[in-house]
């Protein structure tokens, strides 16, 4: 599933991936028999010194508690102070976090999951599969200010089977149900009974993760401290400082005088201000796809785009490439479709809709646009083809591109207006309500590939997310069934065949997917680029100790 | 004139409540509102997830009674919780409120020692190259924007010399240091927001006050001081400076509900948490409990000010006090 990008483009890299189901670490599979040996040798584990990790983003968290966390600051934060049953692996595939196993049953009616016995709250509580259990009893609790009760509504039931294990029952299969899991397990001996709008732990957050909560200062920074009972071994970052510095402009100039480890640059930033020295000798430049692609999404009741040509014409009438070039600097890539480029539902095979302007005005022609007065404008039946792109206030990317677009258009005789919105105008006003004939906008991606509810038939009614009114009886088919399938090879076949149509039938006009841009201080050892981005590991990241910045609070 | 003081004071009451009134609906006309802001059209939440939050937070009931319960809390002292991370709306202020204030009152006071000094000077020294020099450089201090200057400062003092730290009011390591390092490091972090921040306001206060004496200066009672043969200093400093300043009090005055204000530019670029930033945030995310929290309390400063200032002149000017013995005797 997928959540929309929201109004700032200059948004850093991890703040791109609001799920806290971002990949965590490879810890189970490697360091599970490291473990051992560590018991083994006569190392005290806790003697050797470790470094800050100082670490910014634009955005205040609002609350710590992984239900309520539906902002990426709050999502990030939470994926290190709390653990899900499951989790996203560095290759983007899901593996054991607070289970140590588990067992899909029944075709996938029944998931039981095994528990970690090892596993202690950050005050030093076991952790048990009542914990889970309360965790999914408020997530579907209508008192509950969570937007995630969604993904638990197909659960029929959930029942303890004994202190480690948990069955669960679904009404019908769902294969987006097993990552659902990922959801972070808060703890029951300390909110059972509480109001989560108004419990103290939303600001002084208990959790299983590698980091324990230290202090928050309003405004400014959280400070979280290493957890060093943490199940995954103890973290090689001895306290995780997150800074509020809301301009990027700001941010940027913090990391010029290194007050800043880790961010996320802009195309801009990354392409023409880090070529310094100062900056190679200090940082290292990270560069893959981010989580979300940006697109233009049509309203298919529009006379004007519901014929599939002058879709498709379109498609062609514009650059792609160019929007990469100019927008982005180059840093990215043109997406054919709604899946994360590099990963097994995305089919790469499929070509680039290439630049071809005297192809689109053939298709047009056909679809009866023709230029019959000579004004350069097509018209049909006397009347112009002219439209309104909508997109949001703030975003200068989005503004950038719909304004290439716009000249694109142009040149094949399309007469392409531009409006921008403030962001609560466009949503309510124009996408709820139906409103208006395209849309220039982006989606966050999560890691399944389940787009059930972007472009299913059944998702259309207003506030609901097939805004654009897609109807195929084929991709309904294609995303019920993806659903139902557990087998990643299997799923894979149906998402390339469904990429396949909907570049066909292009109810979108997939634009860009932006890379992710992220810098990290050259102190840090232990970085490892994978497909889940830089983050998956960073609680291991070390610093040797003749590199240490702060040292201060070491010595004392 | 004490009833007058009474009805004075009575009256900002309804004041009080038609500034409520108009800034509810004002707020609630903006289209979205905290449910659609949180959740950011993020498709894991689902319709019924949103119309629980809806309910949840009482905003299917008609906008009136939501109005209504919302100032009968108001009216026993209860801002309410922000819908957003649900912490006490007073709290958040309370902690966004030194902020603002701390800046706004060191930038002031910066402002009128400075202000005050270079218009004088370039008063007396009419027709000069200071006072050339120093309408230059005021114009140029209110004509170039004050987020440049500071980028331009930080970049320069900040970034290229290391000399000042970049944002924020505190070193990262700011709890690991003794008492006196950390007043230090909290004045260092000062220099910039404040100096930013006052640059403009300085500007200003040197033009007024240069207006103002070099205007009191061709008076009357000033050529006579000087006919009496008085020091061309006791001319200035003794008789006209004191009539000149009267109007630059007047515009402290005026300064002083400002000192609650933040600029949501130079809050953000400083990465300040203050006033501007708490109010932006809370508008974008239509927290309606600490949009209309800020605005009451703003409301309430500004109508207290007034009424201050009304009593200050009633104190200060005879004229005042018998128009109003008229008044209330008729």
């Amino acid at each position: 599933m997928v959540t929309l990008q929201s109004a700032q483009t200059r948004t850093p890299h991890r703040s791109k991936t609001p799920l806290f189901l971002r990949a965590g670490s490879l810890f189970l599979g490697v360091c599970l028999p490291l473990a051992t040996l560590a018991a083994a040798s006569p190392v005290p584990p806790n003697t050797a010194a470790r470094d800050w990790l100082v670490v910014s983003g634009i955005s205040e968290p609002r609350v710590l508690l992984p239900l309520m966390a539906s902002e990426s600051a709050s999502a990030e934060l939470c994926r290190l102070l709390y653990n899900g049953l499951v989790k996203y692996d560095k290759d983007l595939r899901l593996t054991g976090d607070l289970a140590e196993s588990w067992e899909v049953l029944e075709g996938g009616l029944v998931i039981i999951f095994h528990l970690r016995h090892d596993v202690r709250w950050h005050d030093g509580q076991p952790f048990t599969a009542a914990d889970v259990e309360f965790t999914y009893r408020k997530l579907v609790d209508p008192e509950s200010p969570t937007p995630y009760g969604g993904d638990f509504e197909k659960v029929s039931s959930l029942e303890v089977i004994d202190a480690h294990t948990v069955r669960v029952t679904y009404k019908e299969p769902f294969a987006p149900g097993l990552a659902s899991w990922g959801m972070g397990i808060i703890p029951k001996h300390l909110l059972d009974g509480q109001d989560l709008r108004t419990t103290p732990l939303a600001r002084r957050p208990i959790g299983t993760g590698p980091f324990k909560f230290r202090s928050w200062t309003p405004g400014r920074r959280i400070d979280l401290d290493a957890y060093d009972g943490y199940h995954g071994g103890r973290p090689g970052v001895g306290r995780y400082v997150y800074r509020v510095l809301p301009d990027p402009g700001t941010a940027f100039l913090e990391l010029q005088t290194e007050r800043v480890d880790h961010t996320g640059l802009t195309a801009l930033q990354y392409a023409r201000q880090t070529d310094t020295a100062f900056f190679d000798r200090t940082y290292a430049k990270y560069r893959y796809p981010s989580f979300g692609y940006n697109y233009i999404g049509y309203n298919l009741e529009d006379p004007l785009f519901a014929d599939r040509r002058v879709r498709k014409a379109l498609g062609l009438a514009i650059d792609k490439r160019e929007i990469v070039d100019a927008v982005l600097m180059g840093l990215g890539r043109v997406s054919t479709g709604p899946f994360l480029p590099g990963t097994w539902a995305y089919d790469e095979r499929l070509p680039e809709t290439p630049h071809d302007p005297e192809r689109a005005r053939r298709m047009l022609a056909e679809a009866g646009w023709n230029d019959t007065d000579g004004d350069g404008w097509l018209d049909k039946d006397g009347r112009r083809f002219t439209f309104i792109l909508l997109t949001n206030h703030g975003n200068e990317q989005r503004r950038m591109a719909a304004e290439i677009i716009q000249r694109r258009l142009k040149e094949v005789g399309i007469d392409m207006r531009i409006r921008i919105l403030e962001w609560g105008t466009l949503l309510k006003e124009h996408i709820d309500k139906r409103d208006f004939q395209a849309v220039l906008m982006a989606w966050n991606l999560s890691r399944d590939p389940d787009i059930h509810d972007i472009f299913h038939s059944s998702k259309t009614a207003p506030g609901q997310f097939n805004f654009v009114g897609y109807r195929s009886p084929e991709a309904d088919r294609l995303m019920e069934e993806g659903r139902r399938v557990f087998d990643e090879t299997e799923r894979a076949g149906i998402y390339r065949k469904l990429h396949r149509l909907l570049a066909e039938d292009e109810p979108y006009l997939f634009l860009f997917v932006a890379d992710a841009l992220p810098v990290v201080h050259r102190r840090f050892r232990g970085v490892e680029p994978a497909p889940a981005g830089i983050g998956h590991n960073l609680e291991s990241w070390t610093v040797e100790s003749a590199r240490r910045r702060y040292v201060r609070e070491l010595a004392s | 004139m004490r009833r007058w003081i009474v009805r004075r004071a009575l009256a900002m009451v309804p004041l009080l409540v038609g500034i409520t009134l108009v800034s509810y609906a004002v707020i609630r006309l903006a289209p979205g509102g905290p449910v659609d802001a949180q959740s950011e059209m993020n498709p894991r939440m689902t319709a019924e997830a949103r119309q629980k939050l809806v309910e949840i937070y009482g905003l299917d009931r008609p906008v009136y009674e939501q109005y209504l319960s919302w100032a009968w809390r108001v009216a026993r002292l209860d801002l309410g919780r922000s819908m957003v991370d649900g912490r006490p709306v007073l709290e958040k202020i309370a902690q966004a409120l030194p902020v603002t204030l701390g800046v706004n009152a060191l930038s002031l006071v910066i402002v009128f020692a400075a202000g005050i000094p270079l218009g004088v000077w370039s008063a007396v020294r009419r027709g000069s190259a200071v006072e050339r020099g120093v309408t230059t450089l005021t114009l140029a201090a209110l004509a170039v924007p004050a987020y440049w200057v500071a980028l331009l400062l930080i970049s320069g003092l900040g970034v290229g010399l290391r000399l000042l730290p970049v944002t924020g009011l505190q070193s990262l390591e700011h709890e690991l240091l003794s008492p006196f390092e950390r007043v230090l490091d909290t004045a260092r972090h000062l220099v910039l927001p404040v100096f930013v921040s006052a640059l403009a306001g300085t500007a200003v206060v040197a033009r007024f006050m240069r207006a103002s004496l070099g205007q009191t200066l061709t008076r009357g009672y000033v050529r006579a001081a000087r006919a009496r043969g008085l020091s061309e200093h006791a001319v200035v400093y003794r008789h006209a400076l004191r009539n000149a300043l009267l109007p630059v009090i007047t515009l402290l005055g005026l300064s002083l509900p400002g000192l609650l204000g933040g600029s949501v530019l130079f809050e953000t670029l400083f990465a300040l948490p203050g006033m501007g930033r708490l109010f932006y945030d809370a508008v974008n995310t239509r927290d309606y409990p600490l949009v209309m929290g800020v605005l009451v309390l703003g409301a309430i400063v500004t109508l207290l000010g007034n009424f201050l200032a009304d009593l200050g002149y009633l104190w200060a000017d005879p004229r005042i006090r018998t128009a109003h013995r008229e008044g209330t005797s008729r």
